[in-house]
């Protein structure tokens, strides 16, 4: 059984890409056979966010287009076994994609036994966002503690509700999670920003984590090594939960107050977690 | 054609049969002849609520004119242009009347509302066709505006499915609709006849609009709009109200208008004085 996961948020800069890097590392590191696709076609970033800049021949314009077999499009990522990346077309724009292009790769995957296919979408919830969650399953909401980032997050609940495949064939609908990303209990105290319950409150659907603001997950990019990989963070701790979560385990939430401990050197600091 | 039971086949072939009904309907209370002035108006009324206004049959109310020619030709040419349907003028003197038979408009010349439980307060005089939306815009129209559109579309397409034709003997089509999922932000919902139930949260940046009752079982934070064609008898309820927007009949209230000490609790908003009131539930 294959399950395709879109990461979404309809806000730009909120943590897609860096979600469906740790969380496709975190469920591959346990032996599931994943695959992540960047569907941000144009500005493709996972592939630096994963360390696999350098591999990249074809993509996933390519494959759809049959200018490239999927098996020669598919990045095999060098620290795990099971994880595999499709990186996305740097000099195409996002209408190269197809929605019997995407079908097609998706069943592809499917058929060579992907059991977790991430899906990472651009920002907005234009033609590129509606390709890569139209063929979801399930959905993972990236929202930021801002109300911009909400209502963004709320129109995207509603088209995942109303244009994708599961909605147009009347199937069931896709299982929508929240993941609240860069959050920062020291500024939600000060009121800067909202506390997870009012972003709970706001959109209705399930938490599946809090990530907390976190120097960590910058550098982590800039290495191309997913903070999963090195669990010292807190950001890394938070993603290993949601990897678990998702796989059905019961976890309590972490990181929603701040510690007390050097509470005053973080504010001093400008900065809101420790890294 | 064949000869026989004339009688019993002359009944099976009637191809219809005349009623006479009399449904709410829009009507557009002209103010100047300035056909341009008029679809400036409409643009931006268009704009705010295009869902409401798709394919809507008006009426033209030519009563403050009077005799002042105005191209009814043209102004016909431009309703349809938008999509709207003009159907017929109303209190139209003789040299409009004319105008209007050129144009291929009816005319009405008696009084609409004929029903003695509307005594509706000079009906004629009512200026807005409907809810006017003046305030700002659902937040991210525009970029947005046709993903949006299209998954509206998914909705009204159900509520107008969940509203059949009107039986034989001309009733009012018995309709409305019950949404159990949220409404999201950019979503649109618009019942045509009849209350329109939602037992969900409807976000901020969503819109309701229903030409009976609105009832929302949880927090209001969108748009609602009841009444839409001019049916000053409906009601909005919900179960917290933190609204952007609230209209019954063309009356409306801006978020800032909405008094605090209803925000966020169970409240009724009605017609009263040609105004809108606020009532604790
Ligand atoms: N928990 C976090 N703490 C600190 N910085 C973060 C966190 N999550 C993401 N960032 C940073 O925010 C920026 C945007 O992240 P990312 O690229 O994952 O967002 P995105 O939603 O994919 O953006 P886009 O919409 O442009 O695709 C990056 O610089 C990333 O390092
Ligand atoms: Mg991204």
């Amino acid at each position: 059984m294959s399950k395709v996961v879109v990461v979404t948020s309809g806000k730009g800069g909120v943590g897609k890409t860096t979600t469906t890097a740790n969380l496709a590392s975190g469920i591959a590191a346990l032996g599931y056979k994943t695959i992540a696709i960047d569907f941000d076609v144009g500005l493709r970033n996972l592939d630096l966010v994963m360390g696999c800049e350098r591999r990249v021949v074809y993509d996933l314009v390519n494959a759809i287009r049959g200018e490239a077999t999927l098996r020669q499009a598919v990045i095999k990522d060098k620290r795990i076994e099971t994880l595999y990346v499709l990186p996305a077309s740097q000099t195409r724009d996002k209408d190269a994609l197809t929605l019997d292009g995407v079908g097609r790769i998706l069943d592809e995957l499917r058929a060579a036994g992907f059991e977790y296919i991430f899906c990472d979408s651009p920002a907005g919830i234009e033609w590129g966002a509606q390709m890569a969650m139209y063929f979801a399953d399930e959905a993972i909401v990236v929202t930021n503690p801002e109300v911009s980032s909400v209502r963004d997050s709320d129109r995207v609940l509603g088209l995942l509700d109303a244009k994708t495949r599961r909605a147009e064939l009347g199937e069931e609908a896709i299982k929508t999670h929240l993941l609240l990303t860069r959050y920062a209990p020291a500024r939600v105290a000060k009121g800067e920003m909202l506390a997870y319950q009012d972003v709970l409150e706001l959109l209705g659907i399930p938490l599946l984590g809090v990530i907390p603001e976190s120097t960590a997950v910058l550098q982590a990019s800039n290495a191309g090594t997913p903070v999963v990989l090195d669990p010292t963070s807190d950001a890394a701790q938070a993603y290993l939960d949601v990897v678990q979560r998702f796989l059905g385990e019961e976890r309590p939430h972490r990181f929603l107050e701040s510690a007390k401990k050097g509470f005053f050197s973080r504010i001093f600091g400008g900065q809101a977690a420790t890294a | 054609m064949v000869s026989g039971r004339r009688g019993e086949k002359r009944q099976e072939q009637q191809a219809f049969a005349l009623k006479g009904t009399m449904p709410a309907m829009t009507m557009l209370c002209l103010r100047t002849a300035d056909v341009s002035a008029i679809e400036r108006q409409l643009e931006g009324h268009i704009s705010q609520m295009p869902h409401f206004f798709l394919h809507l049959p008006i009426l033209l109310d030519l009563d403050a004119l009077g005799d002042e020619p105005v191209d009814l030709g043209a102004l016909a040419g431009l309703l349809r242009k938008h999509n709207l349907v003009p159907i017929a003028v109303r209190n139209p003197t003789d040299a409009q009347r004319e105008r209007a038979v050129a144009a291929g408009l009816g005319v009405l010349r008696t009084p609409l509302t004929r029903s003695p439980r509307k005594d509706a307060p000079a009906e004629g005089n009512t200026p807005t066709p409907g809810p006017v939306a003046v305030g700002p815009a659902g937040a991210d129209r525009g970029a947005a505006g046709a993903a949006a559109d299209r998954g509206a579309a998914g909705s009204a397409r159900r509520s107008r499915d969940a509203a059949p034709a009107p039986d034989a003997a001309g009733e009012p089509p018995p309709a409305g609709l019950t949404l159990r999922q949220p409404v999201r932000s950019g979503q649109v919902i618009y019942v045509p006849h009849g209350d329109l139930v939602v037992l969900s949260p409807v976000s901020s940046g969503a819109e309701l609009i229903a030409n009976d009752n609105i009832h929302v079982y949880a927090p209001l934070r969108g748009r609602a709009m009841a009444g839409a064609h001019n049916n000053a008898d409906a009601s909005i309820f919900c179960m917290s109200l933190e609204a952007e927007f609230v209209s019954i009949a063309g009356r409306y209230l801006m978020a800032d208008e909405i008094p605090d000490e209803h925000r966020g609790k169970p409240a009724r908003i009605s017609v009263q004085n040609d105004g809108l009131v606020v009532t604790r539930l």
